[in-house]
């Protein structure tokens, strides 16, 4: 029913404002709310596309953070940061979905060209490295590995579900790592090889609720935070030794 | 039941951490000992940040030591004007101890060092309580006359700004109970516990303060000065995650409850050898972490 409403929204919104554009998406939501029981979540994206035999990619980029990526090595028996490479930028989650078709040999090289893709973004990640050899295309590897490993960046796109010649349908999940803030959907349209089209929507994922409070309490008014944590502590506390006495 | 944690930005097992609260509680109430030595491992095993575990586990301090510490309040037993010095040298220390942790952080060293730390705390305290409680099962001596011999009062009396202290009949130089302080408040902000350990016999053989003055003292000394790390703590580096604290503070009550119970059916020196045994394997699993190959050689640090 929803998604009933959503299609007639986007054909509505697409026949009023989208002449200019060939390619118009929508996501189904604005936010997604931490909640206190936050397991993970979905932002499903819905699109409508002119011309057919255009081929399209959407890309679900996270909030952008300085990254430094250490590596261990053996000091005097123990393991310890040693080398260490800076990455800026690094999205705290991407996933993206194109209609090309992986088994195609050129869609790798076209969306690396337009900047889509895992290949892209390490090709444009600003880095600096601290460390003895040259080991840049090892700290790429281990950086998403280990983005890989919290279930924010993934091994294979996602697919789109078209509805019909026009109409797609795309899903990304969202896991219960995924960092909170802006969060940009990229679409993409593609004709012979290029990008002729291209524009973003946003979306957030911030915490709601109790969640919400506490994190803008730590952040704006830490010193009250702090007092109201020792008093809960104190209190619980004193209550527990009144506990004690009676039995 | 899973629950975000807003501070950890990140989502665990409910609990897990109660259980955790309750086992560390339950070890407080049988052996009378604060628990946040062993707190603050567990929760970097379960993948909580190291920062946000030392500076968390300040709240369960309070909480363990508000508990104590009325019971001797009542009976007039926290001397506290001695204890107002030691927290001038506390507050000093947490200083210091934030400062030095910011800067391991800012060096990327700080699950090292943190880890380091713990392992030669836990390591020499272990040894030492597992020696004692040997000793003490076979040969019926007491320590007490081995630390007698360590104190030079000479030295000790040869320091300036001497003060006198009534409750506890001491006339002596306010930078002995400052210092105490100092090394407390250090352990306190970088490694989140409340250095009872070290308090206690601290304020026995250095101090020379009447031992019955001494549980209560110390208490209030941690008390005040995990309050005033958990405030520091949670301006400078906001690392304070208060949805863990609860869920610590509520397993540790109930967990001293049964502790308490439990502390009735284990004797003095047979308890000192469990508590070293269970100091010394997490000292060990601390130990391996650090010096056997990780899986993952990588650690990504996001700023």
């Amino acid at each position: 029913m929803t998604r009933a409403i959503i299609i007639l929204l986007l054909c509505f919104g697409t026949f009023y404002s989208a002449y200019a554009q060939e390619l118009v998406i929508q996501s189904a939501r604005e936010q997604i709310g931490v909640t206190t029981g936050f397991d993970g979540s979905e932002i499903i994206i819905f699109g409508d596309r002119r011309d057919p035999q255009a081929d399209i990619a959407i890309v679900v980029e996270g909030p952008l953070s300085k990254v430094t990526l250490w590596e261990k090595e053996r000091i005097l028996g123990a393991w310890v940061n040693a080398s260490h490479a800076k990455f800026e930028n690094v999205p705290g989650y991407y996933h993206y979905a194109t209609s090309l078709s992986q088994e195609d040999k050129n869609t790798e090289g076209i969306l690396r060209k337009n900047g889509i893709g895992y290949e892209a973004l390490f090709d444009m990640l600003p880095t600096e490295i601290k460390s003895k050899s040259n080991k840049l295309k090892i700290f790429q590897a281990a950086l998403r590995n280990k983005k890989e490993e919290e279930n924010v960046f993934f091994n294979t796109p996602t697919e789109i579900t078209f509805m019909t010649d026009h109409f797609f349908k795309v899903e990304f999940k969202i896991p219960p790592s995924a960092p909170t803030g802006e969060y940009k959907i990229h679409n993409y349209l593609i004709k012979e090889g290029e990008v002729k089209e291209h524009s973003f929507d946003v979306f957030k994922v911030e915490q709601v609720g109790l969640n919400a409070f506490i994190y803008n309490a730590a952040y704006n008014s830490s010193v009250i935070y702090a007092l109201i944590c020792v008093f809960l502590a104190a209190f619980t506390g004193w209550f527990a030794s009144i506990l004690k006495v009676k039995p | 039941m899973q629950i975000y944690l807003p501070i950890a930005e990140m989502s665990v097992a409910v609990e897990l951490i109660i259980a955790l609260g309750a086992f560390v509680g339950f070890i407080s109430g049988v052996f009378g000992v604060g628990g946040g030595f062993l707190t603050t491992p567990l929760l970097i095993f379960m993948g909580i940040p190291s920062s946000v575990a030392v500076g968390t586990q300040g709240s369960q301090l309070i909480a363990a030591g508000t508990s104590g510490v009325m019971g001797y309040w009542r009976r007039g037993h926290v001397d506290f004007l001695i204890g107002s010095i030691m927290l001038i040298g506390g507050f000093t220390g947490t200083i210091i101890g934030i400062i030095f942790f910011q800067f391991i952080k800012s060096i990327g060293q700080i699950d090292l060092i943190i880890a380091l730390l713990y392992i030669v705390m836990l390591g020499s305290i272990g040894v030492m309580m597992l020696l004692e409680g040997v000793f003490s099962t076979f040969k019926k001596k007491s320590v007490k006359s081995e630390f007698n011999r360590l104190k030079s009062p000479s030295l000790i009396a040869r320091l300036p700004w001497k003060m006198r202290f009534p409750r506890s009949k001491l006339y002596i130089s306010v930078l002995i109970p400052g210092g105490i302080g100092i090394v407390s408040g250090f352990l306190v902000s970088t490694m989140g516990v409340g250095g009872g350990f070290l308090l206690v016999p601290a304020m026995i053989y250095i101090l020379g303060m009447p031992p019955i003055l001494v549980a209560g003292t110390s208490l209030f000394q941690i008390i005040v000065t995990s309050a005033f790390a958990t405030i520091m703590h949670a301006s400078v580096s906001n690392s304070v995650d208060i949805m863990l604290a609860i869920f610590l503070v509520i397993g540790g009550v109930i967990g001293a409850q049964f502790g308490l119970i439990a502390s009735r059916k284990v004797t003095g020196a047979r308890a000192r050898i469990i508590l070293a045994l269970i100091v010394l394997a997490v000292c060990v699993q601390l130990g391996i972490q650090l010096f056997i190959e990780p899986i993952d050689i990588f650690v990504a640090v996001i700023e």
